[in-house]
């Protein structure tokens, strides 16, 4: 035992501090769960040296069923902000986002959709972040997702997450999402919606939500005349309208529960109603009467910029097209919540698509052929040219190089037997003896350095003997 | 400090020398790109056997300080004859005109 412990002693306290170090990294974290469209106030202490995370799943709560066996995406935005009492905090930076299936973890990919981090503003300071997990699973099962951020001490701010939707593959037909596949592009979510003509509107409404909340989120910011969330905006314009369709209004966008909009703008009691957020409009947007609902209790009001009323509408003036007054920057609708149909309509004018265009998505989306694709990576691979060139400055400056490298530190060198497949650590040979034979190290070294540096100042003074020689003015190839 | 001073040092002469190269890389890149590609294999193989030498030298028992010591010789050598040997030449040169 004694011999054991003298042996591996350095392995055994590596271990323990490790095991103590992770204790630590957890004891820190803040885990906490929160539903997909609620926000998580997170204080991070200053002592805290590992990511916070954040666990969210579906709105009931719990994690959420995958319809189907198969291949999908989990599309989202994560929005961290604080609204600035001061400007000295800093905005936690997201890291990674996690997505476990039954088929075990996926790292997703993350971008940032607005690099405003370091930027003040008079109202809040925010960061936007999008993520984009591409899913497998074996059977039905269930997802759950997980956000780490970088922590960013002494702060306490709100993160809010934004599932989006997730599709379940292109053979999933009788999934809930089916209509739908997201795709990332570059710095933006991307929808690409293989069918136009669904009236799965719950979808269309998270979308839309998402969208409308970011568009008041910006609004506010502006009224700091700060400028930059403008980016948020186009990114989320392009968002919308890379392929518009008309976005429903249904009773998913209801945030007033029991209530109703009459003409006058004012809200009135009704246990069979609910009115929408501020949904922003544009000068392209056209509202429609859904056309499963013909008649109900449906108003509208129309608002400025600064959410002013302009004017509202009853179910008696609404027909099919609707009119929109000028000025009008938001819409708020009162609509039925005792039916799940749609029933009003938003859509972009600037980008219809055409039914040509609608076809020729879907086959695109549903083609299996993957012929084209194979094709293009055997291309790449046959054609593969690492682009590396070099030139003669490479090799002129080897020895200089070569010099500067004489001031590596020693790193153990990790070799692996080929056809055995196993890998060996070859230990700093120098630390590893001094362990074991500290005296004769130490012997070893004074000679080897001594005899070095006796040779090199031997040699400084013979070349400055040289030098001094006035007959002497050869100029070496070496010293060119 | 004295690291520092040849690191410098080497950026400088690097430097100058990358720009007497220039024109002589622009060639080779455009009328021999095989022996373009030569040289970066060259430079990949001596970057991977940079990255072993500081355990070779641990290996080797050589100090730190001795191998600073080594450097700066290597630097004195390469740099100051030259420069004074150069010096001599042109005085060497001038006694030679004024006769």
């Amino acid at each position: 035992m004694r011999y054991f412990l003298r042996q591996y002693w350095r392995y055994i306290a590596m271990a323990l501090a490790f095991a103590t170090f992770n204790f630590l990294i957890n004891a820190c974290q803040v885990h906490a769960e929160t539903n997909y469209n609620q926000s998580l106030n997170i204080n991070i202490n200053e002592t805290s040296n590992s990511a916070d995370r954040i666990l969210w799943n579906d709105a009931n709560h719990t994690q959420k069923a995958f319809a189907n066996a198969g291949r999908g995406y989990l599309v989202g935005i994560i929005l961290a902000y604080k609204y600035s009492e001061n400007t000295s905090f800093t905005l936690p930076t997201l890291y990674s986002v996690n997505a476990r299936t039954d088929a075990g973890y996926s790292t997703c990919e993350i971008s940032s959709l607005a690099n405003n981090s370091e930027s003040s503003y008079d109202d809040m300071k925010a960061s936007v972040y999008g993520f984009k997990c591409d899913l497998t699973m074996s059977s039905n099962g269930l997802i759950s997702v997980s956000a780490n951020f970088a922590p960013a001490p002494n702060n306490t701010f709100t993160i809010e997450s934004y599932r989006l939707t997730f599709n379940n593959n292109l053979q999933a037909q009788e999934v809930q999402y089916e209509q739908y596949i997201y795709d990332y592009m570059q710095n933006y979510l991307y929808p690409r919606l293989n069918t136009l003509t669904t009236t799965n509107a719950s979808i269309l409404s998270n979308l839309q939500w998402i969208y409308s909340y970011l568009q008041n989120y910006i609004y506010v910011a502006q009224q700091s005349t700060i400028t930059q969330l403008q980016d948020i905006n186009t990114k989320l314009n392009e968002l919308m309208q890379q392929n518009q369709v008309c976005n429903y209004i249904d009773k998913n966008r209801v945030v007033i529960q029991g209530k109703y909009l009459r003409t006058d703008g004012t809200e009135g009691p009704n246990d069979n109603a609910g009115i929408t957020d501020y949904i922003r409009i544009t000068k392209s947007t056209e509202i429609n009467v859904a056309e499963s609902i013909s008649s109900g209790s449906l108003y509208l009001c129309f608002y400025d910029k600064n959410k002013t009323l302009i004017s509202c509408l009853s179910e008696i003036n609404l027909t099919g097209n609707i009119n929109i007054p000028n000025n009008a920057v938001f819409v708020r609708f009162s609509i039925r919540t005792t039916t799940n149909k749609p029933q009003f309509e938003l859509c972009d004018t600037s980008q219809n698509i055409t039914n040509q265009q609608n076809q020729e998505l879907n086959d695109n989306i549903t083609s299996d052929d993957t012929s084209g694709g194979n094709s293009q990576a055997n291309d790449f691979f046959d054609n593969f040219d690492s682009g590396s060139t070099g030139s003669l400055m490479d090799i002129v400056s080897l020895p200089l190089e070569f010099l500067d490298s004489l001031n590596n530190t020693c790193q153990p060198i990790q070799i692996t037997i080929p056809y055995f497949d196993e890998t060996y650590n070859l230990p700093c040979l120098r630390a590893y003896l001094n362990g074991k034979f500290p005296n004769i190290v130490t012997l070893i070294t004074l000679l080897i350095n001594g005899i070095l540096c006796y040779r090199i100042l031997k040699a400084f003074v013979d070349l400055v003997n040289k030098l001094k020689d006035p007959n002497n003015n050869d100029i070496e190839v070496m010293d060119l | 400090m004295i690291n520092a001073i040849i690191k410098g040092v080497f950026k400088i002469v690097i430097s100058l020398v990358n720009v007497l190269l220039t024109p002589i890389n622009a060639l080779i890149l455009t009328f021999i790109p095989s022996l373009s590609n030569v040289f970066a294999l060259i430079r990949n193989f001596f970057t991977t056997c940079f990255t072993y030498i500081g355990w070779v030298i641990d290996m080797s028992f050589i100090e730190t300080g001795t191998i600073s010591l080594m450097i700066a010789f290597l630097t004195f050598k390469l740099t100051a004859p030259l420069a004074i040997n150069t010096v001599k030449l042109a005085l060497k040169w001038y006694n030679s005109l004024k006769l």
